[in-house]
């Protein structure tokens, strides 16, 4: 419950502003029990108005449930959600979704199949703008000028998707909210959509929360990443943070590809199966350091034996036994060694962080 | 003989009434055209259609609301206001119309209560049949609406609640276009069940199309063929609407996750109170009344010797007719429709829709008209076929075609079941067609088929019309017993016959309607169990502190 918004006031709640530009959102101690199961345990969050918080997560993290109770389709059974100065959900307030003015895609299009497309992104809007330039407007941000009088289902699922998100903007809402949107596209709509949608929220300087299990579209849309791992963020901070510098071991295994060498800190140094590692917090005795298969480069040596070379086609990972510990490494193209070669491997990357030995050292 | 054969033999006797209609009429075309020219018929025509319509358009709003205040609201005990409200389907529209009369007669219920001074209304004609006949038929409305709501995806209601929209204008916006063709079908079986009945209006004395029919058999029977034709042909093109539209409705459906649930707030009362008022009227009010006359007449008794308040054994004869003739007509009927269900179900198309089409169409025609046709057939010819008549054969011929239907949806469910691969891997085995049947078939198919039977069972015994019609001299079903009392205002028998036909009902509805859709319903529940575990609480209001 700590560091609320300083003139945070409890209920009346209703947000009515003439900016239409985002608002912060803040999300203090939110726990909820669904069933039994603790799903979000103490969650805090603030993200500035106008910025991405991408939502990152394994399936069942909870991070749909934190959604739900943002939105105010869920309400959690402790902790507070505020708006700028407005609290949307706190220990007695809760203020209806129909109240909150925030915009929500979901996985589906969940496009009202009796309406128009124009009817659809009209919903939301008052009576006398349902048809007319509003929702002209919003189609064109989407790219589907001239689809109005359109039935939902004429449209591909794509397009569906474009309109659900032109649906969720035409009413300019504070804060847009996006649970999964692309996951039931293909890769390479999914890919278009992605740019677009960061595109159309960075002009409609909204605030957005985006939910997302795919590492790579959550770095792509966040300006903040927030992983959230059984019912609890586990860091929050730029793409870069949590890759480079993650703040736990689960951190670092969930983003990305990592080693977790076994090493004997002294400082802010590191000695490793790969050499001399420089750390970004200073550590001592046995640990583990994470480093990136990319940040070891591999040359004409006889430091390390190559097991097998995993090859991707524009990259491929030489997995190779160094000092008895298995190491990846990645090099772009084909690396031009094959199992039993003798290499030499160097760490190259930036200074990285070192954490306790998890389980003790198994020499091979 | 092929299975294509004998399916299509086996649909013939379904066509035959509406066959007779038309070649009687054909005969008879000056007559016809009388007979639909003249003033006397066009009106009742019209009171059936104002009759049907009314009480469509009020049960399916009767049935939507409630369907929405049962699966979206914060409601206490939802299960089982889902269960109450589908009860009412077991009282047959004879039992309702007798309930009301008894209640209002002069020495019932209500002069009792309110004393003898206050007047009471009269109950006859069209306000009598529309009360009664709404309060009977909306779970039509409201079973389908809810099958409805629960497959309906809860993210478009969602969506319009962020977007702004109030519960009441999202149910208004969203739900009831999305349940549209639910709806549609649920009030298109009302309108259907109206213009068919033929008990409560005939009680109730409104004159619609089937009364018309019943009272011009003997007199006119010309005019009451052509009016069995309009009839017949009415319903046979509300069924035709109503498959389509329960066609779309099923086209449209999604996955499954609990949905946002309505807090009534302070509304909460009042719509227990609607609800417990609906039950209370089409349920526990008439059972009250018969209970109340069945009681009081066995205590002041009678000196009529034939009465059953005076001889409860009196009871057993129609109680075993009624069991006899309903069993016999469920076995046939599942004999008559398997082969039906095999050939449309293995090899669709054309045909096959033709011959299913064939069996819901003798479902479609009224049971009067039904057999009406039957009667007029029987007594005309001459041989064999006149010897049917008020046999016991004719008779369950006559049920078998208005509910064969039933068993036929249920046992094609159970064949489309059998995986045909399964067909397959038993004949590469070497098995035979009846080895097959016994032993790879049969035992995945008894459960659907055991289903069909007990529909059919269910709505023989609470049939009416054609039991009047068709009877051997001297026969009575508890049925036929119910009506007899009530037409010479013998309320105290009728209401023991009818209690009886209500047990007895009620005890197989809930073995075959009632269980299996509860079970459906906990299916569902724990599937939503696994997915997102508890129904969520949004207030519509916010939370003042």
């Amino acid at each position: 419950m700590e560091n609320l918004p300083p003139h945070a006031e409890m209920c009346p709640a209703v947000p009515t502003r003439s900016d239409p530009r985002g608002s912060a959102l803040t999300v203090r101690g939110v726990e909820r029990v669904l069933g039994g199961n603790p799903v979000l345990r103490g969650i805090n969050l603030d993200v500035p108005a106008g910025t991405v918080l991408a939502l990152l997560g394994p399936s069942g993290c909870g991070k749909t449930t934190l959604l739900r109770c943002i939105a105010g389709l869920d309400r959690p059974d402790a902790g507070l959600i505020v708006e700028d100065n407005f609290t949307l959900s706190g220990p007695d307030c809760f203020v209806s979704p129909e109240k909150r003015r925030i915009g929500m895609v979901f996985q589906e299009p969940a496009l009202f199949p009796n309406r128009t497309v124009g009817g659809n992104v009209g919903y939301g809007l008052p009576r006398a703008e349902r048809k007319g330039p509003r929702v002209e407007r919003a189609l064109a941000l989407v790219g589907l000028t001239g689809t109005a009088d359109r039935l939902p289902s004429t449209l591909s699922g794509g397009q569906q998707q474009r309109v659900a998100l032109a649906r969720a903007l035409a009413v300019e809402p504070s804060l847009m909210l996006l649970d999964e949107p692309f996951s039931a596209l293909d890769a390479p709509l999914r890919a278009e959509l992605r740019g677009e949608v960061r595109r159309l929220l960075a002009a409609a300087g909204a605030t957005a929360v985006f939910v997302t299990h795919d590492q790579e579209e959550a770095f792509l849309i966040g300006d903040q990443v927030a992983l959230m791992l059984e019912g609890r963020i586990a860091q929050v901070g730029t793409p870069a943070d949590l890759y480079e510098r993650p703040s736990s071991r689960a951190v670092a295994k969930f983003v990305g590809d990592a080693n977790f060498l076994p090493a004997t800190a002294v400082g802010d140094m590191a000695e490793t199966p790969v050499g001399r590692v420089p750390l970004a917090r200073t550590a001592h005795g046995d640990v583990e350091v994470v480093v990136r298969p990319e940040c070891i480069a591999a040359c004409q040596g006889d430091d390390a034996v190559v097991e097998r070379i995993e090859y991707y086609g524009h990259d491929a990972v030489i997995v190779a036994s160094s000092r008895g510990c298995p190491v990846r490494c990645r090099v772009m193209g084909h690396p031009g060694w094959g199992a039993g070669d003798r290499i030499s491997l160097e760490y190259v990357g930036e200074p990285s962080v070192a954490f306790e030995r998890a389980e003790p050292l198994t020499t091979v | 003989m092929s299975t294509t054969a004998l399916a299509v033999v086996l649909a013939v006797p379904f066509a035959l009434p509406f066959i007779y209609l038309i070649v009687r009429n054909a005969g008879d075309l000056s007559g016809l055209w009388a007979a639909l020219t003249d003033g006397d018929t066009i009106a009742p025509a019209f009171r059936s259609l104002l009759l049907g319509t009314s009480v469509a358009i009020t049960a399916g709003i009767i049935g939507t609301g409630a369907a929405w205040m049962v699966a979206r609201t914060d409601l206490w005990g939802r299960r089982s206001w889902a269960l109450l409200l589908c009860l009412p389907l077991v009282m047959p529209s004879f039992v309702g119309a007798v309930a009301l009369i008894a209640a209002f007669s002069p020495g019932g219920l209500l002069s009792q209560l309110l004393g003898n001074a206050v007047p009471l209304p009269s109950v006859s004609g069209f306000w009598g049949a529309y009360g009664v006949l709404t309060l009977l038929t909306y779970p039509y409305v409201f079973l389908p609406v809810m099958a409805r709501l629960r497959t309906m995806p809860p993210a478009t209601e969602e969506s319009a609640r962020l977007l702004g929209r109030r519960p009441f204008a999202v149910f208004l916006t969203v739900v009831v276009p999305q349940a549209r063709a639910a709806i549609a079908a649920g009030a298109l079986l009302v309108f259907l069940y109206v213009i068919s009945d033929f008990g409560a209006v005939q009680l109730l004395r409104y004159d619609t199309l089937t009364r018309m029919i019943y009272a011009n058999r003997l007199l006119d029977p010309s005019v009451s063929v052509a009016l069995s034709l309009v009839l017949g042909v009415m319903a046979v093109v509300v069924v035709a609407f109503e498959r389509r539209a329960s066609r779309v409705g099923l086209r449209e459906t999604q996955r499954l996750r609990t949905p946002l649930t309505v807090p009534l707030g302070r509304l909460k009362a009042l719509a227990i109170t609607l609800l417990g008022l609906l039950v209370a009227l089409s349920l526990i009010v008439p059972i009250g009344v018969l209970l109340f006359w069945a009681i009081r007449g066995a205590v002041q008794g009678n000196d009529r010797s034939n009465s059953v308040i005076n001889d409860p054994s009196l009871i057993l004869g129609p109680l075993g007719s009624t069991a006899g003739v309903s069993i016999a007509t469920a076995i046939v009927a599942v004999l008559v429709v398997l082969p039906i269900a095999y050939r449309t179900v293995r090899r669709p198309g054309r045909l096959g829709e033709a011959i299913a089409g064939t069996v819901v169409g003798g479902f479609a025609l009224p049971g009067l008209v039904t057999a009406l046709a039957f009667v007029f057939w029987t007594l005309n010819a001459p041989g064999p076929v006149g010897a049917l008549y008020q046999t016991l054969p004719l008779l369950i011929l006559a049920y078998l075609v208005h509910h064969g239907a039933l068993a036929l949806g249920a046992t094609q469910t159970a064949v489309a079941a059998i995986p045909p691969r399964l067909e397959d891997a038993a004949r590469s085995l070497g098995s035979n067609r009846t080895r097959r049947f016994a032993s790879v078939e049969w035992p995945l198919m008894w459960p659907g088929i055991a289903a069909g039977a007990g529909l059919v069972l269910l709505s023989t015994m609470k049939e009416l019309p054609a039991t009047l019609l068709l009877s051997p001299p001297g026969f009575s079903t508890l049925a036929t017993r119910v009506w007899s009392a009530a037409e010479v205002a013998l309320y105290e028998d009728a209401a023991v016959y009818a209690l009886v036909l209500l047990a007895l009902s009620a005890i197989l509805t809930w073995f075959l309607v009632v269980r299996p859709a509860l079970r459906s319903w906990d299916r569902v529940a724990s599937v939503q169990d696994e997915t997102q575990p508890e129904p969520v609480h949004v207030p519509a209001e916010p939370v003042a502190g």
